[in-house]
């Protein structure tokens, strides 16, 4: 018996235990069962590979948008000293880098605001190390929550997939807020699946003192609302996935369905509440209506209009497809007075005035493409000029071994229908209109290499609950509620809806 | 207790690179105004202002600009009045309405001013591309 051995050894001394930690480690270690052992060791791979990857991308500057998210954070540092100090804020400052061009949310810069806050001159190598330590203890915090709601074997598929590909541990060290945005949504996805479990115990009676229903709605809100604030390309998913949340509940909820409603209504406020601060500061900056980004005209025009007539001919050179068109509106705005968003618009109808079906659809799978091809895209860019050793090779090597198995899960997840059981079709549900709501964006945007970072964790669950459902053999999964006829068929039109809209694209494209 | 501290540890100072100050406009920086003085009476965006060699072997300022919220015939007439106001008969103003535009739209078309010469410029701020719109060969296309 190893634990009888390990006690000795703890006991040894004058009968007094030894609070060695090596030894109470071990103890514990020796407690575990095989899968915690698993778990524990996935956990700690996740956080050796990173501690091994940081001094290769320690010192490398801030890339593209991660100069406003940075900026955004010195900002509101600026903000927290002058609201202790009963200082007049900044407003200029303000403006200039939280507003910015109203083209992010601020999630990131919220997040990096504490850092600033105690550390004004942040050295990169210190903003790279914190935000590294922020996307690990997150990562962990949406595994427990995976491990609680959705079992063992998810959480560690969330571990291996995303969280074992080199690539996506060094974005984690990166100020974009892909990453933790998905993350986030895992968290929203287990709430979602929690409250529907809750939903159905408290149907019957059997679940005594369920929690009032607006507590449960707050949480899914605020989680919903974070998401966005990181990244807000997950806004179509979020609605998506609350609203398949409200119907699943329905069909499943029955006499309680008021109890639902209530809580969704509370996840809604909660959502409203929190985007309503940024609407209105972006708005009230930029001179014009903001709800989350104003990036969209020029988004469309760059991806599927003629970059020739962006700014009704060619934009001026010397800088980027995004800072040329955005100057150009804002001399219109200067000049006119309308608002440089309304300029945007009418530059993107003027640059799509050519868009067809036909090179909609060519531009669409030509995002795709950039969306699948090159996982390990950020993998040099990332990498430090000071680095140690070098980390680019191995990093997209062994990326790409990872990524292409987990998008083809994915794939297979989204043609999957679950049958087994109520819990199981909600999974699969949820799951599902997750990475659809995600793979709308190479409909609506240049895709790149860094946009799968926030699909990744969906690709570990869809593993899971794929590799659940394969072993079962089609058996009602124990202890749940029989499957509904409705959940099976919102998965059909779910499924159809995907292989539909995909045999258009394709059979317009070619 | 750290955020109590935290303005006595210095001010964080962002670069704001992301939302760059707007440059002045090319015709009223400074550097090369119309030939007269000339000021125009609508919204407009200087889109480039280059020196072109003519066949005869001189030189011709070529000003790209697009007018907004009037026809072209209207900025056309406003920019020839303005002109033979101040005496500059050495001009030519052409101007081309944007077909498909929205009717209401803002930006209503391009106007191409044919110049004599201007004259050579050293100030530092009059080296400012996005300012003064001479754009140099090097400068990337950005499509």
């Amino acid at each position: 018996m190893p634990s009888a051995l390990l006690d000795e050894e703890v006991h040894a001394r004058h009968g007094r235990p030894l609070l060695s930690v090596p030894g109470l480690l071990a103890r514990r270690w020796a407690d575990l069962s095989r899968p915690q052992r698993i778990l524990v060791g996935l956990v700690a791979a996740v956080v050796l590979l990173r501690i091994g990857l940081f001094p290769g991308v320690a010192g490398t500057p801030v890339y593209g948008d991660e100069a406003y998210y940075v900026d955004g954070a010195r900002a509101l540092s600026n903000l927290v000293r002058d609201l202790v100090s009963f200082t007049a804020p900044d407003t200029a400052e303000l403006s200039q880098n939280v507003a910015g061009n109203g083209w992010f949310m601020p999630g990131m810069s919220v997040l990096l605001t504490p850092l600033f806050v105690i550390v004004p001159q942040a050295p990169i190598e210190l903003v790279r190390a914190y935000l590294g330590v922020a996307s690990t203890v997150l990562l962990l915090l949406a595994v427990l929550g995976v491990r609680r709601h959705l079992g063992r074997v998810a959480a560690g598929a969330v571990l291996v997939v995303p969280g074992l590909i080199p690539m996506y541990a060094v974005f984690g060290f990166a100020a974009y807020g892909d990453l933790i945005a998905g993350l986030l949504v895992v968290m929203l996805l287990t709430q979602a699946v929690a409250l529907l479990r809750r939903t159905r115990l408290t149907d019957g009676g059997e679940h005594p003192g369920p929690a009032p229903p607006w507590r449960g709605g707050i949480h899914l809100g605020l989680l919903a609302i974070a998401a966005v604030y990181f990244r807000s390309s997950v806004s179509i998913l979020v609605v998506g996935v609350l609203g398949m949340t409200l119907l699943a509940g329905l069909l499943l909820a029955r006499a309680q369905w008021r109890r639902l409603v209530a809580t969704m209504l509370a996840a809604g406020a909660a959502f409203v509440v929190l985007l309503a601060p940024w609407s209105a500061y972006a708005s009230h900056e930029l001179g014009g209506r903001v709800l989350t980004t104003t990036s969209v005209p020029t988004v469309l025009a760059n991806t599927f209009g003629d970059r020739d007539d962006v700014c009704y001919g060619e934009c001026d050179p010397g800088s980027s497809i995004w800072f040329s068109p955005l100057r150009y509106s804002r001399e219109v705005a200067r000049a006119t007075g309308i608002s440089e968003m309304q300029a945007a618009a009418e530059m993107s109808v003027y640059a799509r005035a050519d868009v067809t079906a036909e090179s909609y659809a060519r531009d669409v799978l030509g995002n795709f493409a950039r969306y699948l091809r090159n996982p390990a895209g950020f993998a040099r860019i990332f990498e430090s000029p000071t680095a140690p050793y070098p980390i680019a090779e191995v990093v997209g090597a062994l990326t790409y071994l990872m990524t292409f198995p987990a998008f083809l899960v994915g794939l297979v997840m989204l043609l999957h229908v679950e049958r087994r059981g109520a819990g199981a079709q909600v999974r699969s549900l949820l799951v599902k209109i997750a990475i659809g709501a995600l793979l709308v964006q190479p409909f609506v945007h240049i895709a790149g290499s860094r946009y799968w970072m926030t699909l990744a964790p969906l690709l570990g669950l869809s593993a899971a609950l794929l590799h659940d459902a394969a072993r079962s053999r089609g058996r009602p999964v124990e202890g749940e509620v029989a499957g509904l006829v409705w959940l099976t068929r919102l998965q059909v039109v779910l499924v159809v809806s995907v292989v539909a809209v995909a045999a258009v694209v394709v059979g317009l494209a070619v | 207790m750290l955020i109590v501290l935290s303005p006595t540890f210095g001010r964080a100072e962002p670069t704001g690179s992301y939302r760059p100050d707007l440059p002045p406009d090319a015709l009223t920086n400074g550097c090369w105004p119309l030939p007269g003085g000339v000021r125009l009476d609508f919204g407009y965006q200087v889109r480039f202002d280059e020196l072109r060699a003519t066949p005869g072997g001189g030189q011709r300022r070529m000003l790209v600009l697009h007018y907004d919220e009037l026809s072209g015939a209207a900025a056309v007439a406003s920019v020839e009045r303005g002109f033979a106001a101040a005496g500059v008969t050495d001009v030519q103003v052409v101007a081309d309405d944007f077909v498909g535009t929205a009717p209401d739209a803002v930006v209503r078309g391009q106007m191409v001013l044919d110049l004599p010469p201007s004259r050579p410029e050293g100030r530092p701020e009059c080296r400012a591309p996005f300012s003064t719109k001479k754009f140099t060969p090097d400068m990337d296309d950005r499509s």
